[in-house]
């Protein structure tokens, strides 16, 4: 199945929940979605901390857009990896999968899975360009995220 | 303390408008938007062009500076008429930032932008294979500085 920009329109907000690191270590994360270009692509800013916010292990922007072929792609800067140009790969309803190499020759891969309604399940993992292809139990980023509220916002 | 894309980028960052001649000779308003990453780590980028009449959108995009290891700035780009793109700086005077890389079908980008005097200049070429655009036509903007200047994280008053 071929995934649209407006297949991800229903995840515009804040997501956040606490997780586990690649490195194994717990860490809180917090995910926007925002409409992104007038509406036809979609920005994630992505921010994964140590549970009491002293240390940010990885922060990611990334413009989700149409190449002129209609085919999706991410442009991406990454705290860990740099610049990144990442290809959406085709799944199911539900799923985005993005991954693709860094500069440095790291291949990325990151999936955000709706598992219910309010609900979003993130799993990542990079690993050197040409290095084994992680099955079910090799490291990754996991974590479960929920509806948050923005951050930036009054309280009513 | 700002980092060294902060420290010679500070300038840039901001808003900034202006008229624009695209290469297949199409005019129109432009619109940069350039944002500190991260603690000054990357800056993004956000463009957007409009018929200076009607307001109707004509051109989209974004991207992000950063430096590579050996100080290079690297941007990685998208424009929704060009696609994407990964652009590294090529040696120019130090107050230019001359940038090239491929684009997809064989084709090449090459932009140079410069910032004086509160105007930021830029101008783009697309060319093919491995020959030079040099002569080809170039889409061209001079661009004023949009509200107030925007200090950037450490840098101090």
């Amino acid at each position: 199945m071929n995934n649209g920009i407006a297949d991800y329109l229903p995840w515009v907000g804040v997501w956040a929940g606490v997780g586990d690191t690649q490195a194994g270590q717990q860490t809180a994360i917090r995910t926007d979605f925002v409409p992104a270009l007038d509406g036809t692509g979609l920005q994630m800013h992505f921010e994964a901390w140590d549970t009491e916010f002293k240390t940010l292990y990885h922060g990611v922007r990334a413009v989700l857009a149409p190449a002129p072929s209609g085919v999706l792609r991410a442009l991406a800067y990454s705290t860990i990896h740099g610049p990144l140009l990442l290809e959406l790969t085709p799944d199911d309803e539900g799923v985005m999968a993005l991954a693709g190499e860094s500069l440095g020759r790291n291949h990325i891969s990151v999936t955000f899975v709706q598992d219910a309604p309010a609900e979003l399940l993130f799993m990542a993992f990079w690993r050197p360009a040409g290095g084994n292809v992680p099955d079910g139990d090799d490291p990754r980023m996991t974590c479960r995220l929920k509806p948050a509220t923005p951050w930036n916002s009054p309280t009513v | 303390m700002p980092t060294p894309l902060i420290t010679r980028f500070a300038e840039w960052l901001g808003t900034w408008r202006g008229k624009c001649e695209f290469s297949d000779g199409r005019e129109g308003l432009m619109q940069f938007r350039l944002t500190s990453i991260f603690n000054g780590e990357a800056i993004q980028v956000e463009t957007a062009s409009y018929v200076s009449d009607s307001g109707a959108p004509m051109t989209r995009g974004s991207g992000f500076f950063s430096l590579d290891r050996q100080g290079r700035v690297v941007n990685n780009i998208y424009a929704d008429y060009l696609g994407f793109a990964v652009l590294v700086e090529t040696p120019d005077d130090p107050e230019v930032l001359s940038l090239e890389g491929g684009l997809p079908g064989n084709r090449t980008l090459a932009v140079t932008m410069s910032v004086a005097d509160d105007l930021m200049t830029l101008s783009s070429r697309v060319g093919e294979g491995y020959k030079s655009a040099a002569g080809r036509p170039r889409t061209y903007t001079q661009m004023r500085r949009v509200g107030s200047f925007p200090r950037a994280e450490g840098v101090a008053e």
